[in-house]
């Protein structure tokens, strides 16, 4: 079994797969930021996270089926779809995760009145969109749509204002990590159904006519393999996003922020850091990194564009990030390049077994990951 | 002070448990048993009373929440009592089922050799292996010892990382294990030939397993039976393992891991049998299922349903075996429930999720301990109990209110206080001297076991005075040994 194994393994290393190998790591280290910086700052494993990086793609399919942006560039719809994606995390903090923090009877009402209100619209708005369908309405179709639009803006001014302290301030409140983990998954089977009800279960492509020129054409040879357009666009623009975070993080104040809210967030908030602020900041890079994640796959792949699309690039990110060592940037980045290379030389492309056997002795030999501290436990 | 004269505490026995309420022990209240033993009736009864006897929507439905209810007892032994949250406990869903109706598919060739008969596009003429009478019982252990060491093998990675690191290698075993039984020929194991992969194949008839004279078929009363009969047995188990010696050290795991090391806990011991008794009951539970659903189709078992099953524990109470029960009943009935029209509107099947999502939100909010919480958990002291663990010999720690804990620091610490304060700034010394002999009186007159504990106290503010030189040390010693 071995000896068939290594094999394929050996008959995986060429230039193409080393090709693919650079853009699925490049994928995967821009999702892993975004867990490990979260995880650095609230020790919550974000399980929306894989979400976040498939509504990117879906965002970016909106906004080019839109019929007064046809053939809009693939890059331009890449800022909007950052942004709404930022939102979106930023609006996934506080629907789900700021009640675990703090206890604000008002915001944790509305929050969940919401989320219902988005889920029953979608859920009409499914069972009016078919003629088959007995409530089949033009109409009452048009409504829900605005309404599942609406809604989500609605609870990010919501959220902006509760910054701002609509609500008043909430007094603070511990909770489990198991129930702030259990939170995250539900947020993330919410996103995913949403999705599932609006978008329909068929993957779906980004328009051709948003393809730059040179996507598909080749620029240049690496070791006697083609590099197409798309392939560098991953590169150069993951490159691009990872200097801007390193300056982000290291050379502006918010920057400083969210290092003093991950060394110790109670200090930090007794130096005047507003650490809601920071954690909604973190949420909103780490989505905005996820969703440029979410756009170059679809655009790498030309398609895929599906409810269920987050889930395994999301768990493989994750492994990443806990293979780097989790809460530490740098560690993301490189797990994400070596899960990209063990996935892409192991041959199939769509195998996780892999990654996660790599992840699991990474565990066995070296718990805190490759560029972590080892955890020291205070009492 | 001698324990003597202290009232005996009256002895358990099963009655005074149950109906009497000896709350030291009280990890179950006598609703359980008289709701329980309701519900069980009209579950043994439902056949009776069904126009269809074990055939039909009703029958059907109380097996489907059975063999998750028997799922749910065995999350609930790492998730509700061990603390450690666990997102692929499908696994043992998968392997119980496979290993099931793997056994059952070996036969004994013409030539005397086995081979399984069934896999993609094999037919194996032979008989059966395991279709005698009370087989049953051995696939069910076959199933749950396989399961145990999957378990064990799972966990013990994650026996050096704490907390959620579980959570992820349970989750990335289980996306491995569904990887590995989709294997096909292309791969360097073909495991499809024994799991059937992505077209399974049906359990023969003649292949099943047979208990009292019957092949066991998800409508013969003695599968039914059997499952009830299952549950009934994972609840006593759980419960008894909770009360026990080994349920104790799972409290301590999961209330402070670190603490519980501390005082003597072998946390890797009662972490790895808590796995592998999780194991073993979500293995049984997986072979039950493939006794009862038509083919195993390991493809339907994927990470939602690990979540399905964690969400049954969540709803209903981590740690609390009632709180099991009512989760799995509730929210499978409510999957089936959702799948029927509403008011003449078939709800689309992917609402069903939404619903789940937005149930475990909202109770994380506002119910985090779930429907019907563990008795026992959080519960203080009753006063008698307190009186007893206050004036039995050494106490290692009591508990008490906050009145008597102010109480107690005015009493013995104000003048540890004053002496201390005495001992480093002395020319206040004289001025509050006086006070601290006022207090200090009438504590060594009180019969507290705590006065032992104060002599030490009343000493430190001299003996530390000794150290620094001069006038001061002089005078605050003096001032020391007037209190004593």
């Amino acid at each position: 079994m071995i000896p068939v194994e290594l094999a394929s393994v050996v008959d995986a290393l060429t230039p193409e797969n080393l090709v693919n190998a650079l853009s699925l790591g490049a994928l995967y280290a821009l999702i892993a930021v975004g867990y490990t910086m979260v995880y650095g700052i609230i020790k919550l494993i974000n399980f929306a996270h894989g979400e976040i990086y498939m509504l990117g793609a879906v965002w970016a399919l909106g906004i080019l089926s839109i019929q007064a942006l046809t053939g809009l560039n693939l890059f331009v719809a890449l800022i909007p779809a950052m942004i709404l994606c930022a939102l979106v995390g930023m609006t996934v903090d506080w629907s789900a995760y700021l009640s675990l923090r703090r206890k604000s009877v008002v915001a944790d009402w509305l929050s969940i009145a919401l989320i219902c209100w988005m889920g029953i619209s979608a859920i009409f708005f499914k069972l009016t969109d078919d003629r088959s369908n007995p409530l089949f309405d033009e109409t009452m179709h048009m409504f829900w749509l605005v309404m599942i639009i609406a809604t989500p803006v609605v609870m990010a001014l919501l959220a902006l204002l509760e910054k701002r302290g609509l609500f008043g301030y909430p007094r603070a409140i511990k909770s489990d990590r198991i129930n702030a983990l259990i939170t995250a998954i539900g947020m993330s089977l919410i996103l995913q159904t949403l999705v599932q009800l609006i978008l329909g279960a068929t993957p779906k492509a980004l328009p051709v006519e948003s393809y730059p020129a040179f996507f598909n054409e080749q620029v240049f040879w690496l070791f006697g393999a083609p590099v197409l357009g798309k392939e560098l666009a991953i590169w150069v623009v993951t490159l691009l996003m990872v200097v801007c975070l390193q300056w982000l993080v290291m050379r502006t104040k918010i920057g400083a922020a969210m290092r003093a809210c991950s060394q110790d967030p109670e200090a930090a908030a007794l130096m005047g850091v507003s650490v809601d602020k920071v954690i909604a900041v973190t949420f909103a890079i780490g989505s905005a990194m996820a969703a440029v994640a979410g756009v170059l796959y679809a655009a790498k792949v030309g398609g895929n564009i599906e409810f269920r699309m987050g889930y395994y690039p999301g768990l493989l990110a994750f492994a990443a990030a806990v293979l780097g060592g989790i809460g530490n940037i740098r560690g993301a980045l490189l797990g994400g390049v070596l899960i990209g290379m063990v996935q892409a030389f192991s041959g199939k492309p769509s195998e996780i077994t892999l990654p996660f056997v790599v992840m699991i002795i990474v565990l066995l030999v070296r718990p805190w990951g490759l560029l972590g501290k080892p955890e020291t436990t205070r009492a | 002070m001698s324990t003597d004269a202290l009232p005996a505490l009256p002895r358990t026995t099963f009655l005074r448990r149950t109906f009497g309420g000896q709350k030291l022990d009280a990890y179950n209240s006598p609703l359980d048993f008289i709701l329980g033993g309701l519900l069980l009736l009209a579950v043994i009864a439902v056949p009776i009373f069904n126009a269809n006897g074990f055939r039909g929507t009703v029958p059907n439905l109380v097996m489907y929440v059975s063999i998750y209810m028997v799922l749910a007892v065995g999350l609930n032994i790492v998730v509700g009592y061990t603390g450690l949250l666990d997102l692929g406990y499908v696994v043992f869903l998968t392997t119980g089922a496979v290993v099931m109706s793997f056994l059952t598919s070996l036969v004994r060739t013409a030539d005397g050799s086995i081979d399984w008969g069934t896999g993609v596009n094999r037919v194996v003429e032979g008989t059966p292996l395991f279709a005698f009478d009370g087989s049953v019982f051995i696939l069910l252990l076959a199933a749950g010892l396989v399961c145990a060491l999957l378990g064990v093998i799972r966990g013990i990675p994650t026996l050096r990382v704490t907390g959620d690191y579980y959570a992820i290698v349970t989750l990335g075993f289980a996306e491995i294990v569904f990887e590995v039984f989709l294997w096909d020929n292309t791969r360097p194991l073909e495991v499809t030939r024994i799991t059937g992969g992505t077209q399974p194949t049906p359990m023969a008839l003649a292949n099943r397993p047979s208990l009292f004279g019957a092949k066991l078929y998800y409508d013969t009363w003695q599968f039914y039976y059997l499952v009830i009969g299952i549950v009934i047995l994972a609840f006593i188990v759980s419960h008894h393992l909770n009360r026990s010696r080994i349920g104790r050290a799972w409290a301590a795991i999961r209330t402070d891991e670190t603490a519980a090391r501390a005082v003597g806990v072998s946390v890797s011991k009662y972490k790895v049998m808590a796995f592998a008794i999780s194991g073993f009951i979500g293995g049984v539970g997986g072979a039950l299922f493939a006794l009862w659903t038509p083919t195993v189709a390991v493809k339907s078992f994927d990470f939602w349903q690990s979540i399905l099953i964690l969400c049954c524990i969540v709803l209903g109470g981590m740690g609390s075996l009632r709180g099991v029960a009512l989760g799995t009943i509730v929210l499978m009935s409510l999957g089936e429930v959702l799948r029927q029209p509403i008011l003449g509107i078939r709800v689309p099947a992917e609402a069903r999720f939404l619903v789940y999502g937005i149930l475990l939100l909202i109770f994380m909010r506002f119910r985090p301990q779930g429907f019907l919480p563990p008795i026992r958990r959080g519960k203080e002291l009753k006063e008698r109990e307190r009186q007893r663990l206050a004036t039995a010999d050494a106490p290692l720690f009591t508990l008490h209110s906050e009145a008597e804990d102010r109480q107690r620091e005015t009493r013995t610490s104000a003048p540890a206080v004053t002496a201390a304060t005495a001992a480093t700034v002395s020319p206040r010394a004289a001025a509050q001297a006086p006070d601290p002999d006022a207090e200090s009186e009438p504590m060594q007159t009180t019969s507290m076991p705590f006065a032992e504990d104060q002599a030490p106290k009343h000493e430190q503010p001299g003996t530390r005075a000794d150290g620094p030189s001069g006038p001061s040390g002089e005078s605050s010693s003096e001032e020391g040994k007037s209190d004593a």
